[in-house]
């Protein structure tokens, strides 16, 4: 699969973290170990982070302010548990 | 050039015959007994060590929330708990039986920085904080740079503390949250607090950390621990059941009697249920994400697996277990919760094996769970607990070498009186050997009433290298208990229910107030001490008034006393003041939930809750060494007049004509560099001095002299609840930094080479005369005055090789037991190969080895500890 260069496994939401540096890939059921910064595939799905979140707006590098929660957050947060995460 | 001119292979510390064979490989190895657990023991080998943010980013959004803002502090601390325990991101790997895990990384820790800010600021940015008081113990602290620490930056990972990874992303998180908890934290406020009511004391106390008098302050870093839990709650009622129980307390409560009393135990219960709706959210949100990896998997066998986890943790969320693997998911749910909710160390399981029996048995029974399946599970659990890491400072991680010391306890006697141990109890045993893991560390509760049979099972463990078990005298144990509990009303059947806590201190069963400890005290620095007038040779830092007069032994003995009793006091009772703080901000919720009493009485650790709480003083280290020491100043210096006192101290300054530890990177006797050869013979004086380990009654009194006095000392020191501190000695790995913070001594050590381990062990390679001789040392005081006492021997694999070698082990075991030994503990290796290991730690990943009262990877101990394992003598004849 052709890789893209501007994303990385680690925000994939077939990613499953072991570590820091790598974690698994649950694409098409495997568990394929894959490291965190690699170039993502065409597969990719991006995780329900609050990067890519509609609400999220940056105030500084990985940290910023959810218009939702009305609250500080910080961007590689997982919004799963969050009723108002809408893709940006 | 190097003072030894001998060949490699015999630059060993020996008893007995050499063998100069290759290099001997241990009796038994195990391996695990599936492909599935083979598979996790590997991931497990290969995960590095990482920093998780979640925990704590989550628990400061919601505390410093303006809706609790002003809450009382046990249910602000509750909704932060809740809060942070239910956004938690759920990680499951492929394979697990066991799940839940402390954060998103397999060996992960979270920065708890409201306990303490300053340590985790200077390990991260690598700019030490003025404040941080860690910093002289981080100075000295050599970490290991092999197996799962990051030692180094790497990418987009930043080391913290020489350990941890994390991302670059998380920094900034990690930032703010210091930044938020400067001068909130639980250490700022109790610091602040001592430096306002403390007066002269606190001056003093700060001089104690600056000299490396004693080890970091791990009153707010590290305060929890050397506890046993009790799961009768969690397992008899659920957690929706707890919750309920305290709801029912509340209702009992009449609206027109609400004094402060009754308000106080309101609030607690209150708090109680917070934090319980959180774990209850915390495993449903997994049970959530194994539904989710079910749906995704294509694998029917795992996908089944990910539906059966579900249904287990939807299950345990709110009721009691229904099968023994129920029972073992809900023992470690709770486990973890408390390792997150505290930095806590020394936190046991206890008797687990008691615990489980009644699942485990009807499973069986029933035909509803074979051995394999049973052992299988052990196995998964073995993995689990070893994941667990601790996040200090890199002081905190000197003292611990990375270990949690989760402890689990075999044998002992049931409350009948009757031998407890069962078939869950070896297997537990069993799942030790086929791991071999670091933890959960296993120790025997030795008692004439168990068969030689369950015994000889666990030397077979012993003889796997793994370092444990340990064994302990369930003897000497309850005559400590009895003694330090009998006022508060422990009954005998009680006493004979304990288990031991942290590395081997003797503990009531899930029934105690507990505390790590404030850092470890060195009784070789205060040698330094007394001979330096009171003032700190390495730093030049005046601690204590010079001494009105040294002319005499008498005087010498003196000062020491007086010295110890002065320092000692005001150590501990800094802890104290310290405490203040721990209960008013990190006050252990759900750890009071596993502690006997509280729930039922509505109070909470810090306010008493617990059904027992006497606790200790801080432990000291380095009681041989010091006894070493003031043997060779009495003998050498006061009787036999051979040296001056002028003399030694200069030739102490000059490390006896030798490059330092530091220097040379060599912290043993072995392989020291030689600057001049004016010193040698006043070297080889104070080594040939009567040193502790040789059944020698010279050094032996003073070290029973020693340990004694300090006795006396803390207890006429008060804790917390106004109880008398007991006796505590053990050094986990702290003799490695404490050695380093040391000139050479009058014992004949060099400077920064390690101190001795334990608190019975003899300096390495001073024990001569056979392993009779040092536990006749070892045996020369009373142990059931203390908490706990430690003896670790080295011994050659094929010295206790086959049945018969098996058995003159247990000879030896025995016998230091029916003579009042408290505990002993082994690493059966061959000291060639810990060389070549530390030679070569690429063909040694799974190398495990006992450090003190704890087991680890030997790739992960820094050089200090590995170089004082060595160098300890190797027994090639048990007997």
């Amino acid at each position: 699969m052709a890789v893209t260069t501007h994303r990385v496994c680690g925000d994939c939401q077939s990613y499953t973290p072991v570590d820091c540096f790598k974690g698994y890939c649950h694409e098409n059921g495997g568990n394929e170990v894959v490291f965190l910064d690699a170039g993502a595939c065409d597969s990719f799905q991006a995780a329900g982070k609050c990067k890519y979140c509609a609400h999220y707006q940056e105030v500084k590098p990985f940290m910023g302010h959810c218009d939702f929660v009305g609250d500080h957050v910080f961007s590689e947060k997982l919004a799963w548990t969050c009723s108002g995460f809408r893709q940006a | 050039m190097t003072d030894s001119l001998l060949p490699q292979e015999l630059q060993y510390n020996r008893f007995g015959d050499y063998d100069s064979g290759e290099i001997a490989l241990r009796e038994f190895e195990g391996e695990p007994s599936s492909d599935r657990t083979k598979e996790l023991r590997k991931q497990f080998w290969d995960a590095k060590i990482a920093l998780d943010i979640e925990f704590p980013y989550y628990y400061t959004v919601k505390w410093k929330s303006k809706e609790i803002r002003g809450l009382p502090r046990p249910l602000r601390r509750a909704l932060a708990l809740r809060h942070a325990f239910s956004n938690l991101t759920s990680v499951i790997r492929p394979g697990e039986l066991l799940v839940m895990q402390k954060t998103r990384f397999a060996r992960g820790a979270a920065p708890q920085v409201q306990f303490s800010e300053k340590n985790i600021w200077s390990a991260a940015s690598k700019e030490v904080d003025a404040d941080d008081l860690g910093a002289s113990f981080d100075r000295v602290t050599i970490l290991g740079r092999h197996g799962g620490n990051v030692p180094e930056d790497v990418g987009n990972v930043i080391s913290v503390g020489r350990k941890f990874g994390i991302r670059k992303e998380d920094l900034p998180v990690l930032t703010w949250l210091c930044e938020y908890w400067d001068g909130r934290s639980a250490e700022d406020s109790a610091l602040e607090l001592e430096r306002r009511v403390f007066g002269s004391y606190y001056e003093l106390d700060m001089k104690i950390f600056q000299t490396v008098l004693a080890s970091a302050p791990s009153i707010t870093t590290n305060p929890d621990g050397r506890v046993t839990l009790d799961y009768r709650l969690p397992l008899e009622l659920g957690i929706q059941g707890m919750m309920d129980y305290c709801q029912s307390r509340i209702a009992e409560q009449s609206i027109g009697k609400l004094d402060s009393e009754a308000i106080e135990k309101r609030i607690f219960w209150h708090a109680e249920i917070e934090v319980l709706e959180g774990l209850k959210a915390w495993v449903k949100n997994y049970a959530k994400e194994a539904e989710r990896l079910g749906q995704i998997e294509e694998s029917l066998e795992q996908k089944t697996e990910y539906e059966e986890i579900a249904d287990i943790l939807y299950w345990v969320s709110e009721n009691t277990p229904r099968n023994f693997r129920e029972a073992l998911q809900l023992v470690w749910i709770w486990h973890l919760a408390v390792h997150m909710e505290l930095v806590i160390s020394g936190l046991s399981p206890g008797r687990l094996g008691q615990t489980l029996y009644p699942y485990f048995r009807e499973d069986r029974d029933k035909g509803k769970l074979d051995r394999d399946k049973a052992l299988e599970l052990l196995e998964c659990m073995r993995i689990k607990f070893s994941e667990i890491e601790i996040c200090g400072g890199g002081g905190l991680h000197g003292k611990l070498s990375g270990n949690a010391f989760n402890n689990i306890s075999v044998g002992g006697l049931k409350p009948d009186g009757t031998s407890a141990e069962n078939e869950l109890e070896e297997l537990i045993i069993e799942s030790a050997m086929t791991m071999a893991t670091p933890s959960p560390t296993i120790t025997v509760i030795y008692d004439p009433k168990l068969s030689e049979r369950f015994m000889l099972k666990a030397v077979e463990c012993v003889k796997t290298g793994t370092g444990y078990p340990a064994w302990v005298n369930n003897r000497v144990a309850m005559e400590f208990l009895l003694s330090q509990h009998g006022s508060d009303g422990m009954s005998l059947e009680e006493a004979r229910s304990w288990g031991v806590a942290g590395c081997i201190e003797i503990a009531p069963a899930g029934s105690a107030f507990c505390v790590a400890c404030r850092g470890f005290y060195s009784l070789e620095k205060l040698v330094e001490l007394v001979l330096w007038d009171g003032v700190d040779p390495r730093t030049n830092i005046r601690v204590l008034p010079p001494p009105s007069r040294m002319e005499t032994w008498d005087d010498f003995w003196e000062v020491f006393k007086q010295y110890l009793t002065e320092t000692l006091t005001v150590w501990n009772a800094a802890e104290n003041l310290n405490w203040v703080s721990h209960k008013q901000n990190i006050t252990g919720l759900v750890l009071s939930a596993l502690t006997r009493n509280c729930l039922e009485t509505g109070a909470d650790l810090d306010a008493g809750g617990a059904a027992y709480n006497a606790t200790w003083a801080s432990p000291v280290v380095a009681a041989v060494n010091a006894a070493n020491s003031l043997a060779s100043v009495k003998k050498l210096v006061f009787e036999e007049h051979a040296i001056s006192m002028n003399e030694l101290k200069e030739a102490l300054r000059a490390n006896f004509g030798r490059k330092s530890a530091i220097e040379t990177e060599r912290y043993s006797v072995f392989e020291q560099v030689k600057t001049e050869s004016a010193w040698d013979d006043m070297l080889a004086m104070c080594q040939d001095a009567p040193k502790f380990g040789n059944d020698d009654p010279y050094v032996d009194q003073i070290y029973k002299n020693i340990v004694e006095y300090y006795t006396s000392v803390v207890r006429n020191i008060s804790n917390f609840f106004g109880k008398p501190m007991a006796p505590l000695m053990l050094s986990v790995s702290s003799h490695g930094p404490l050695g380093q913070a040391c000139l050479a001594t009058p014992d004949g050590r060099l400077a920064g080479v390690t101190l001795a381990d334990a608190s019975v062990s003899a300096h390495p390679g001073t024990d001569l005369k056979g392993p009779y001789a040092l536990l006749n040392s070892a045996l020369c005081f009373d142990h059931s005055a203390f908490v706990n006492t430690q003896l670790n021997m080295k011994i050659h694999p094929r010295a206790i090789e086959g049945v018969q070698g098996a058995k003159k082990l247990l000879e030896l075991i025995e016998a230091y037991m029916a003579n009042g030994g408290y505990h002993i503990q082994f690493n059966i290796v061959d000291s060639r190969m810990l060389k070549d290991a530390q030679d070569h730690p690429e063909h040694y990943r799974n190398l495990l080895v006992r450090v003190a009262g704890f087991t680890e990877y030997w790739v992960e101990i820094g050089k200090p500890i590995q170089d004082e394992i060595i160098a300890r003598t190797e027994y090639e004849k048990a007997g």
